[in-house]
């Protein structure tokens, strides 16, 4: 085991290398970047010189080699000087904590995101947990109960909640539960934002309960929606998956013989069968969760929550590199972390996979 | 599994002068939810590909534009009359219109990449799976990459990296580069695993014995086999295109206006959602009526062409 840990921690720093230097070199590279637009304009009203240009790029530290470029985005140019005195900067670079300051808002990327990843956070991890805490039990009656009016039912929803695009979800969600809501003298939930600005209106949610702006029960309000519908794909996702592997584990043999001891059906369920039918859950799961991670960009978008999801979209429609390169480089080391997570977990339930 | 268990022994039963595909088309006929799903899954394209044609509108005249020059400007944006079926969005369109029109295009975006990305998937999961070694080695290191790269935020920056000037088609053309870029994996995970069955089995090295080539043999003999998973997995791809083209689209990160399309129509209407709530509702339900009917289609294709439930068992 510590042995394949090892191995494993090896090859996730070797994946993120590689990570690192596809993300960087793709954004640096690739045509379109910042001042494409500035030079295909040149020859129209808007001109900027070519000097202009170069000026510019020399201001944003664009002008020296690429490679020089990744390695002070990665470990800083604070000690360059040594190598270059041209090349002296003030970064520490992304390993000691600075992912360098933001092309358009002159201040450091860690600054920007440093309020915003709780959000995101909080977020993909509770509506993982709501998703879980529905799939398991309705995976198992289903399973239970199969080929039952009950199961067609919910087999029906499961495909309903995959089909359906979890953004208009939202949207929809806003007007009813926002909107109608408070035409029909309901108490309304909030329609966007992560806490209120000021206090909340009566006839509201928020009103009745009485939050004070900004107080935890305020922003749980606000929540609601956005992480019922950020749950929405994966709870029937893993429905399905927790049904499919519960009516696997229901056909072996030592179900059969617990229930041939005469133990009843609701234990067999509960306690021989559900262990098995997790294991693939738990890996599933652990290995979903950088992809709610990265769902919650339509989400925040719908809701207008200011977590990473709504910076990363800002960051890629103003060429923001550094914040983008942020952005990427954080779902990559959730993705390996993930990926290294979900397998080992899968040893860790089931003693009988043995891990080469 | 009963079912399916049924539908084998109907099969051996049935007469020998039914075809394949008629084989095929009476399993498929089984599943209600599928029939419904053809049905509304027929109609819209009907719909689309024709309705544009027929409606009095053109999807991109602002009529704004004659009213500039009158003092009381009426609001642009209208509810449903009897003129304008849906009302107007925004800048005065009528809405109808625009979602045909905006149909077409998300519909045609969906069939386009879903071709290419099985082609693409079915010719590198063969040659994965017949060559083996390095060569096999390499490509499915490349798909287990690709696989666990979370969808949405690579989707955004590889559309925004690929020059929208330098291609015909402008933003539409770049949406099915980014897709097809990033899609192909799935297939050519399912075409290799079945290229690594056939290979070995008597037929194969029968074209081998009388000297088919390489190509010969994964062209001809490989992947016609393997046809089957290939069309269903198709099938059930079209509806993740059409919602993942609408999720871009709304983000700003794909179908750029004025041309029309079910996710870029979505943004437009949310900036409404105060004053015209139904036209949000209107382009989301058609993306979901798509995705859900090809999702039922594609289920039951797995079951009407795989009767003993090889390809996926435990499902």
């Amino acid at each position: 085991m510590t042995a394949y840990l090892i191995r494993r921690m090896l090859q996730m720093v070797i994946v993120l290398i590689i990570s690192s230097i596809t993300i960087y070199m793709l954004l640096n590279l690739a045509p379109g970047g910042p001042f494409d637009q500035l030079r295909t304009m040149s020859d129209r009203k808007s001109r900027v010189s070519e000097e202009q240009i170069d000026k510019m790029e020399a201001l944003l530290g664009l002008n020296k080699p690429i490679q020089m470029r990744y390695i002070a985005w990665l470990l800083g140019d604070d000690w360059m000087g040594s190598i270059n005195p041209e090349w002296e900067g003030d970064t520490r670079g992304v390993l000691r904590g600075d992912f360098g300051d933001s092309f358009r808002q002159k201040r450091p990327v860690m600054d920007m995101i440093r309020d915003r990843i709780p959000k995101t956070v909080a977020l993909t991890a509770i509506s993982a947990l709501l998703a879980m805490i529905v799939a398991i039990p309705v995976g198992i009656y289903s399973a239970v109960r199969q080929y039952s009016r009950a199961d067609y039912v919910l087999t029906f929803f499961t495909f309903m909640g995959v089909a359906i695009p979890s953004f208009w979800f939202g949207l929809m969600s806003i007007i009813i539960f926002a909107q109608l809501f408070q035409s029909w003298g309901l108490p309304a939930l909030p329609s966007g934002g992560w806490e209120s600005l000021r206090t909340p209106r009566e006839g509201t949610l928020l009103g009745v309960l009485g939050a004070e702006p900004g107080s935890f029960l305020d922003v749980g309000v606000h929540l609601i929606l956005p992480i019922v519908v950020l749950s929405l794909l994966q709870m029937a996702g893993w429905t399905r998956y927790m049904r499919t592997s519960m009516l696997e584990v229901l056909q072996q043999d030592y179900v059969r013989t617990a229930r041939a001891k005469g133990l009843a059906e609701r234990f067999v369920v509960a306690k021989h069968a559900l262990r098995n039918a997790l294991i693939p859950l738990v890996t599933i799961v652990t290995y979903e969760l950088p992809f709610i991670f990265g769902g919650t960009i339509l989400i925040e978008q719908v809701f207008g929550i200011p977590g990473m999801g709504l910076l990363y979209i800002d960051a890629l429609s103003g060429f923001d590199f550094p914040v983008t390169q942020a952005y990427l480089l954080i779902t990559a080391v959730l993705t390996v972390i993930a990926t290294l997570l979900s397998d080992v977990l899968y040893t860790v339930v089931d003693p009988r996979i043995r891990l080469h | 599994m009963t079912v399916a268990e049924l539908a084998f022994q109907e099969e051996l039963a049935a007469p020998q002068e039914e075809s394949q595909a008629q084989a095929v088309w009476r399993r498929f006929r089984r599943h209600r939810l599928a029939m419904i799903g053809l049905t509304i899954a027929v109609l819209l394209v009907f719909a689309c590909f024709i309705g544009p044609l027929l409606t009095p509108f053109d999807s991109n005249t602002i009529r704004g534009r004659d009213l500039l020059l009158l003092k009381d400007l009426p609001p642009l944006s209208t509810g449903p009359d009897g003129f304008h079926i849906l009302g107007t969005d925004s800048l005065g369109r009528d809405y109808l219109t625009r979602l045909l029109q905006g149909g077409r295009v998300s519909l045609a975006l969906a069939f386009v990449v879903v071709i290419l990305t099985q082609v693409v998937g079915t010719i590198v999961g063969g040659i994965s799976g017949y060559y083996g070694g390095w060569v096999d080695a390499v490509l499915m290191r490349i798909v287990d990459f690709l696989f666990t790269l979370p969808s949405l935020p690579i989707f955004m920056v590889l559309y925004v990296l690929i020059p929208k000037d330098a291609v015909p088609g402008g933003s539409i053309t770049v949406l099915a580069l980014v897709f097809i870029t990033l899609g192909w994996t799935g297939s050519s995970r399912l075409v290799r695993g079945m290229v690594l069955s056939l290979k070995n089995q008597e037929f194969a090295e029968a074209a081998r014995a009388v000297g088919a080539s390489n190509r010969r043999i994964i062209l001809r003999h490989m992947i016609p086999n393997a046809i089957a998973p290939v069309l269903v997995a198709a099938t059930l791809q079209v509806g993740g295109i059409v919602v993942g083209e609408a999720a871009l689209s709304y983000l700003g990160f794909g179908v750029q206006p004025p041309d029309p399309s079910w996710g870029n129509m979505l943004q437009g209407a949310q900036k409404l959602i105060l004053t015209r709530p139904m036209q949000v509702f209107y382009p989301g339900m058609t993306i979901f009526l798509t995705s859900l009917s090809f999702n039922f289609i594609g289920d039951a294709l797995r079951d009407a062409l795989d009767p003993r439930g090889q390809l996926s068992a435990g499902h």
